[in-house]
C-alpha cells in the first residue's frame, strides 16, 4: 500500500469511528435520566408544557427515529443541529470556540515538547550525573499532579505576585476591540496581527501563558522519558561511537546523532497524547475560564444539551483522526524508510 | 531507563510506603478524626460550640476547657482541613478500586472473547474499543458521570468505561499470540472445549500481564476521580474528597487561604505517585530489559 492509499484508507475509517462514538453518546444521553428541558425548568413543570417543549425539539419521537434522523443530519446534511434553549446552530458555537482550544493545545504542546526534549537531551548527555534521576522523578511527579491543581497553584504562586491575568482570554477592553476589527478568522493572534493591533496580540499571549504552562508541564513528563530513552539507546550504537571517534563534540553527538533516533518515538507520542491533551484542556479551560470547546462541552453536559455534546464529540473525533493522519504522513518525512 | 538498579528498588520502597499509608487512611482515617471532617460543630459536656471558618494552620481553640488544634487550619465552613484530608482517602480509594476492578474484568472478558472467537465479532469490538481508546477519555468520563449522577458506584462506572479499552487491547493481543501456540493446539486436538481452552490454557497467561497493569491503572483512576469531583461530579457533600474540596474551596484558595487547597492537592499527588512508583518500579525490577516509555 502506498502513502496515498494509506491516507485514503484512514480517511475512510474516520466516519466509522465517528459513528461508533456518536452512537455511544446518543444512547448514553437519552437512556440515562435528565433531558434539556427538565434540567432547565426543574422537574415540576406542567405535563403539557413538557410535552410541547419536547415535541419542539423532536424528543417525543421514538428513540430509533431520533437516532436515524440525527445520523442523517450529521452524515448526509453535515448539520450538527441547534442548541436546546437558544436554538443557536451548534456548528456556529463550535466555530467560535474552537480557535481558543486549538491555540491552547498548540501552545501547550510546544511547552510540553520543549521541556521534554530539553530534559531528555540533558539526561542523555549527562548520563552519569544526577540529572537523569532528577528527570525521572520530575516526570513521575508531573504525571501525578492533577492539571487543575497545577493551574490553581500557578494562579496563586505566579499570577498573584506578578500581576499576570488568572482567567479569561483577553482584557475586557480588548475583547470589545477585537469584535470591531475588519479582518476576522476567529483566531485572536491572526486577527490582531492582520489588523496591526500588536497590543491585542500581546494581551492574548499574556493571558495564554498560565493555561499553556499548566497543560504543557502536565504533559511534559512523558516527552522527557521518550526523548531520554531513544537518545540514550542511540548513544551506545556504533554510529554514535564512530561519530565520537571522529572527534565530534559530545553535545553535538547527542543533538545531531542521538536526537534523530528520538524523532519517530516523539512523533508517535505526540499523536497518542492528543486525547490526553484535549481531556486536560477541559480541566485547564475550566480552571482558567478559557472559553474553548472544553468549557462548552462541560456546560453542555451539565445542561443535557444533546446537540452541543454530540457536536463537540464529532469535532473531537475529527481532530483525533486528523492528527493521527498527519502523524502517519510525517513518519515518511522524518524517516524515508517508512513505507505504507 | 538506564538508571541504577537501586533506583527502582528505592522507588518501590517509597511507593509501597505511600500506598500503605493511603490504604491505612482509607480504612481507619474516618474513625480517627471523627465528626470534625464533616461538620464544624463540637459538642463538649452537652454544650455545642461552632468552630470558626478559615482558621490558619496551627490554630488552637479552647472550647469548654478542651483544647483543639487545627494543624492544617479550617476550611470555609469551619471544618478541620486535616480531618477532611485524612478521611478523604476512603472515597477516592474505593472509587479507584471499584473502577479498576470493573474495567479489568470487562476488558479481559471482551478481549478474550474477541481474540478467541475472531471474525466479525472481533472486528466490531475492535472498532468500538479503538474508537473509545482514541477519544479523550476524560470527556467520556465527564459525560457519563454527569448523566449517572452522584454515588460511589456511578462515578466508578464512569471512570471504568474509559479504561476498558486498555485492558481489552492488551488481552486481545495476548490471546492472538497464544492462539496458535503449540500447547493451545495440543489442547484443541485433545478435544478440549473452547471454554476450557480459554479459561484453563489462555487466561493463566493473561493474568500476569493484567496484574502488571493494575498499579498504574489505579493511579490513573485516582487522578481521573479527582478531575471529575473537581468539576463537582459524582459526589455529594459533605463527603470528604480531595478533588471536591478543591472545587468548593477554590475561591477561598485563590483569595489567599492557601491551606484549603494545598493540602487536598498534595494528597492527590502523593497517592497517585505511590501507585505509579509501585507499578513502574515493579515492571522495571521484574522485566529489566523491557524498557517502557
Amino acid at each position: 500500500m502506498g502513502l496515498k492509499e494509506h491516507v485514503l484508507y484512514r480517511l475512510a475509517l474516520t466516519p466509522l469511528m465517528l459513528l461508533v462514538l456518536l452512537t455511544l453518546v446518543f444512547f448514553l444521553m437519552r437512556v440515562l435520566p435528565g433531558d434539556p428541558i427538565t434540567m432547565l425548568e426543574g422537574k415540576n413543570i406542567p405535563e403539557e408544557v413538557l410535552a410541547r417543549r419536547r415535541a419542539e425539539l423532536g424528543l417525543d419521537k421514538p428513540l430509533h427515529v431520533q437516532y436515524v434522523n440525527y445520523l442523517y443530519s450529521v452524515f448526509v446534511k453535515l448539520d450538527l443541529g441547534v442548541t436546546a434553549l437558544e436554538r443557536i446552530p451548534v456548528s456556529y458555537l463550535i466555530a467560535t470556540r474552537l480557535p481558543a482550544t486549538v491555540d491552547l493545545a498548540i501552545a501547550a504542546s510546544l511547552v510540553a515538547i520543549g521541556i521534554g526534549v530539553a530534559m531528555g537531551l540533558l539526561s542523555a548527555r549527562y548520563e552519569e550525573s544526577w540529572f537523569p534521576q532528577f528527570a525521572r522523578v520530575y516526570s513521575s511527579v508531573v504525571y501525578s499532579i492533577p492539571v487543575f491543581y497545577l493551574g490553581l497553584l500557578l494562579q496563586v504562586g505566579l499570577a498573584r505576585p506578578s500581576g499576570l491575568p488568572t482567567t479569561g482570554r483577553l482584557s475586557p477592553v480588548n475583547m470589545v476591540a477585537l469584535d470591531s476589527l475588519p479582518v476576522r478568522t476567529g483566531f485572536v493572534l491572526i486577527d490582531s496581527l492582520a489588523n496591526g493591533r500588536l497590543d491585542i496580540a500581546a494581551d492574548y499571549l499574556v493571558h495564554m501563558l498560565l493555561p499553556a504552562l499548566t497543560l504543557g508541564i502536565y504533559l511534559s513528563g512523558i516527552f522527557t522519558r521518550v526523548t531520554y530513552l531513544s537518545v540514550s539507546d542511540a548513544m551506545v550504537q556504533d554510529y554514535t561511537r564512530a561519530a565520537r571517534a571522529r572527534g565530534i563534540r559530545e553535545w553535538r553527538v547527542v543533538t545531531r546523532y542521538g536526537f534523530r533516533n528520538a524523532l519517530i518515538p516523539l512523533l508517535t507520542m505526540a499523536g497518542l497524547q492528543v486525547a490526553a491533551l484535549l481531556g486536560g484542556a477541559v480541566l485547564t479551560e475550566t480552571t482558567f475560564n478559557w472559553e474553548g470547546v472544553g468549557l462548552l462541552v462541560y456546560e453542555g453536559i451539565l445542561k443535557r444539551d444533546y446537540a452541543i455534546v454530540q457536536g463537540a464529540v464529532t469535532v473531537y473525533a475529527l481532530i483525533v483522526a486528523l492528527v493521527s493522519l498527519v502523524v502517519d504522513v510525517a513518519y515518511t518525512l522524518v524517516d524515508p524508510r517508512v513505507r505504507y | 531507563m538506564r538508571l541504577p538498579r537501586g533506583f527502582a528498588e528505592w522507588g518501590l520502597a517509597v511507593g509501597t510506603a505511600l500506598v500503605a499509608l493511603f490504604v491505612a487512611l482509607a480504612l481507619a482515617g474516618e474513625s480517627l478524626v471523627g465528626q470534625l471532617a464533616v461538620s464544624n460543630v463540637v459538642v463538649v459536656d452537652g454544650r455545642v460550640y461552632e468552630v470558626p471558618p478559615l482558621l490558619p494552620p496551627g490554630s488552637r481553640l479552647t472550647v469548654g476547657g478542651r483544647e483543639l488544634v487545627f494543624i492544617m487550619g479550617t476550611d470555609q465552613l469551619g471544618r478541620d482541613v486535616f480531618a477532611r484530608v485524612v478521611s478523604g482517602a476512603r472515597f477516592v480509594l474505593t472509587v479507584a478500586l471499584l473502577s479498576t476492578a470493573i474495567s479489568a474484568a470487562l476488558g479481559t472478558i471482551l478481549g478474550l472473547l474477541s481474540g478467541y472467537v475472531g471474525g466479525f465479532l472481533d472486528r466490531v469490538l475492535s472498532l468500538v474499543m479503538d474508537s473509545m481508546y482514541a477519544f479523550p477519555g476524560l470527556i467520556l468520563a465527564i459525560a457519563i458521570a454527569a448523566l449517572l449522577g452522584v454515588g460511589v458506584l456511578n462515578i466508578s462506572m464512569a471512570i471504568a468505561v474509559v479504561y476498558i479499552p486498555s485492558y481489552y487491547r492488551m488481552v486481545r493481543g495476548v490471546v492472538l499470540s497464544l492462539k496458535s501456540a503449540p500447547f493451545v493446539e495440543a489442547a484443541v486436538i485433545a478435544g478440549a472445549s473452547p471454554w476450557s481452552i480459554v479459561t484453563r490454557h489462555i487466561l493463566p497467561n493473561v493474568v500476569p500481564q493484567i496484574v502488571s497493569l493494575l498499579p498504574v491503572s489505579f493511579a490513573d483512576a485516582i487522578i481521573t476521580e479527582a478531575g471529575l469531583t473537581f468539576l463537582g461530579l459524582g459526589i455529594e457533600p459533605p463527603t470528604p474528597d480531595w478533588g471536591f474540596d478543591l472545587n468548593k474551596g477554590r475561591q477561598f484558595f485563590l483569595a489567599g487561604y492557601w491551606w484549603i487547597g494545598v493540602f487536598p492537592g498534595l494528597m492527590i499527588i502523593l497517592s497517585v505517585l505511590g501507585f505509579l512508583l509501585v507499578g513502574e518500579s515493579l515492571n522495571e525490577l521484574l522485566n529489566p530489559r523491557k524498557v517502557e516509555a
